[in-house]
């Protein structure tokens, strides 16, 4: 199974993500787009979840269909998950849960933060919300395969 | 202009505000800055509100829908320019009088050049440009956001709102 780490570089913090059973395609064609940068924001509406809005996959294009991934509502979601929203061609949106969620929105599950690392997503994931109610501090978020 | 140019200016726009805020984004969203005059009473509100959802729809909601769905095999060249017509128009203009000045110009360009576009392979060139270029702006105007006014409109508890409506007859007072 494929992994990779987020990391943020001025939080001086990152996590490991593992690849999980289902939609190993859709986590083929994220890793095979890192290493990637983007903007690192926060969910507004349903609940503590990390989003990056923009994650440019500019060697891959995400061409699958929908009817090719499974779904999961992020409500229903384990802490740690991470799933992707509306990728395609070159775009993709990322959210990862680091906390509970309401959202009974469909996402596209592609991978679990480990275990380990729980603790450290649940610390990205406050400094992110101060980050957006509060002292708006630019944080980047990057994406890197490892082996 | 020619396509080819114009999806490579939105793609030298696209890995520049990767690392830099937009312009369009700071000077409404940070400085409060409205050259367009709207803003009705002189409140800011209304752009922020109106200008930020008319660029999620751009980009990240028609966009993206117009790219899935032409994607597949039963969609004409034809239906990908007619839909793009139908539904960018309306929010390019809202995301333009909110101060969005250059994503506007961006996606008026594109769909002044998917007038003469044949293809649905060179539409989805320029068409998956600007998702990614709204897909970019959405995620800075999410930071740039005061999210913070929040505070003042906490969603009451069950409890709150009973005790509101308990203590309702003391307003009238």
């Amino acid at each position: 199974m494929k992994k990779f780490k987020m990391r943020w570089p001025a939080l001086k913090m990152e996590v490991m993500c593992d690849g999980i059973s289902e939609n190993q395609e859709a986590l083929d064609i994220l890793v095979d787009n890192m290493p990637v940068k983007a903007i690192q924001g926060h969910e507004m509406v349903g609940g503590w979840m990390l989003r990056a809005r923009a994650v440019h996959l500019q060697k891959v294009p995400f061409e699958l269909e929908a009817a090719q991934m499974k779904n999961e509502k992020m409500k229903d979601a384990p802490i740690g998950r991470v799933s992707l929203l509306f990728p395609q061609g070159g775009t993709t949106e990322l959210l990862v849960k680091y906390d509970a969620c309401v959202d009974d929105r469909d996402y596209i599950p592609v991978a679990q933060v480990a275990e380990k690392d729980l603790e450290v997503l649940k610390k990205v994931g406050r400094l992110q919300w101060q980050s957006a109610t509060r002292t708006k501090e630019i944080y980047h978020v990057e994406f890197m395969e490892v082996e | 202009m020619d396509w080819k140019t114009v999806k490579k200016t939105i793609d030298e726009e696209n890995a520049r505000i990767l690392k830099t805020p937009p312009e369009d984004v700071l000077r409404v969203f940070k400085y409060e800055i409205l050259e367009t005059e709207g803003g009705t009473g002189g409140l800011m509100l209304g752009p922020w509100f109106e200008g930020a959802t008319a660029s999620r729809y751009v980009g990240p909601y028609y966009v993206y829908n117009i790219v899935k769905l032409a994607g597949l095999p039963g969609y004409t060249a034809q239906q990908v320019k007619e839909m793009t017509f139908q539904l960018l128009p309306k929010a390019v203009g809202t995301a333009k009088l909110c101060g969005m000045a250059t994503y506007a110009e961006l996606a008026q360009k594109v769909l002044d050049c998917m007038k003469d576009l044949d293809t649905k392979e060179d539409m989805l060139k320029l068409l998956n440009a600007l998702y990614l270029y709204g897909s970019n702006m959405n995620a800075w105007i999410h930071h740039y956001m005061k999210w913070g006014i929040g505070q003042a409109f906490r969603i009451p508890t069950r409890e709150e709102l009973v005790d509101m409506g308990t203590r309702n007859v003391e307003s009238f007072v």
